[in-house]
């Protein structure tokens, strides 16, 4: 590199180094998306399933989802790799982790209000707003991602889990099926996440 | 460019390999000497040079620490580091009026 160069190679270089960063940050953004949208609508499945062959007053059958506790542990394990793999942290990168670990932290304090409610009260009828609730929540964190990374599917992605949420509520209110939650919820994981997902990986293959 | 305007642009900045990790820095929240060294182009002595100027001038911070079995470099700007980039660009667009 010369140190002789003038203002216009000085912008030139600005704008050049700006744009590299930015394409080698983004490789690989789908895998986290993707990990949680493929197993959640799985689990969500098997659940319903086991709904329908031992019913939904049966509890053991939601113990399907302490199968998330493995899940998390895989998730960290991929991130804590990609960081040491990774040379340098974008900040793009910093607050859409900054919002999925808001959204996750979240989720675990609505979890646990749920069960401090039942365990207090014995009643179990607001676990129905369980699904929903945490749809809404996931809903708010994807449209904050896409907006940050200004990647629309993300933002469509978010709508699909609020009309989710809404459906819910109207399922509930008016067939009486929380059963079907499942069954929306596993939807929602298709279409807000898998689908943003693989389009995300592809988008960045195709910027690199 | 003029004498006047060339006075005006910062001296430790307006050297291009320099500039180029200041702007690479801006666009990042942290990077290690493996990746500014690859975006750069630049060898790895080079690159030691210009960071512990920029360093001294109190533009980038350099943490060093062992990852696993391998040591890192990390290098992030700081808030004057900022601002001396953020004046840096404004009195280039002031003389290109853009």
């Amino acid at each position: 590199m010369n140190q002789e160069f003038n203002e216009h190679d000085s912008l030139r270089l600005i704008t050049q180094m700006i744009r590299q960063a930015k394409i080698d940050l983004q490789k690989g953004s789908g895998n986290q998306i993707l990990l949680w949208g493929y197993s959640i609508a799985a689990i969500a499945i098997i659940n319903f399933a086991l709904v329908q062959i031992y019913g939904s007053r049966n509890a053991a059958i939601y113990a399907v989802w302490a199968l998330c506790i493995p899940l998390l542990g895989l998730s960290m394990l991929l991130r804590r790799r990609k960081s040491i793999e990774r040379t340098a942290v974008s900040r793009i990168g910093s607050m859409i982790a900054s919002v999925w670990n808001a959204c996750s932290i979240s989720l675990g304090v609505i979890i646990c209000i749920f069960y401090t409610i039942a365990a207090g009260s014995g009643a179990g009828e607001h676990f129905a707003l369980i699904v929903p609730v945490i749809m809404a929540v996931t809903g708010l964190a994807l449209f904050a991602t896409g907006r940050i990374c200004r990647f629309r599917p993300c933002i469509y992605g978010s709508a699909v889990f609020w009309a989710g949420a809404l459906a819910c509520a109207i399922l509930t209110a008016g067939l009486h099926r929380h059963d079907l939650h499942l069954l929306v919820l596993a939807a929602c994981m298709a279409a807000g996440f898998v689908v943003p997902g693989h389009l995300l990986n592809r988008y960045v293959g195709q910027g690199t | 460019m003029s004498g006047r305007e060339l006075r005006d642009l910062d001296p430790v900045l307006h050297a291009q390999q320099r500039l180029a990790i200041v702007s690479i820095l801006v666009s990042v929240e942290e990077a290690d000497f493996v990746y500014i060294r690859k975006t750069t182009g630049m060898t790895a002595g080079n690159l030691s040079v210009h960071l512990d100027k920029l360093a001294t001038a109190g533009y980038v911070a350099i943490r060093k620490f062992i990852d696993g079995k391998r040591p890192r470099s990390v290098c992030r700007l700081t808030p004057a580091g900022l601002a001396a980039f953020e004046t840096y660009v404004e009195t280039l667009r002031e003389y290109l009026r853009i």
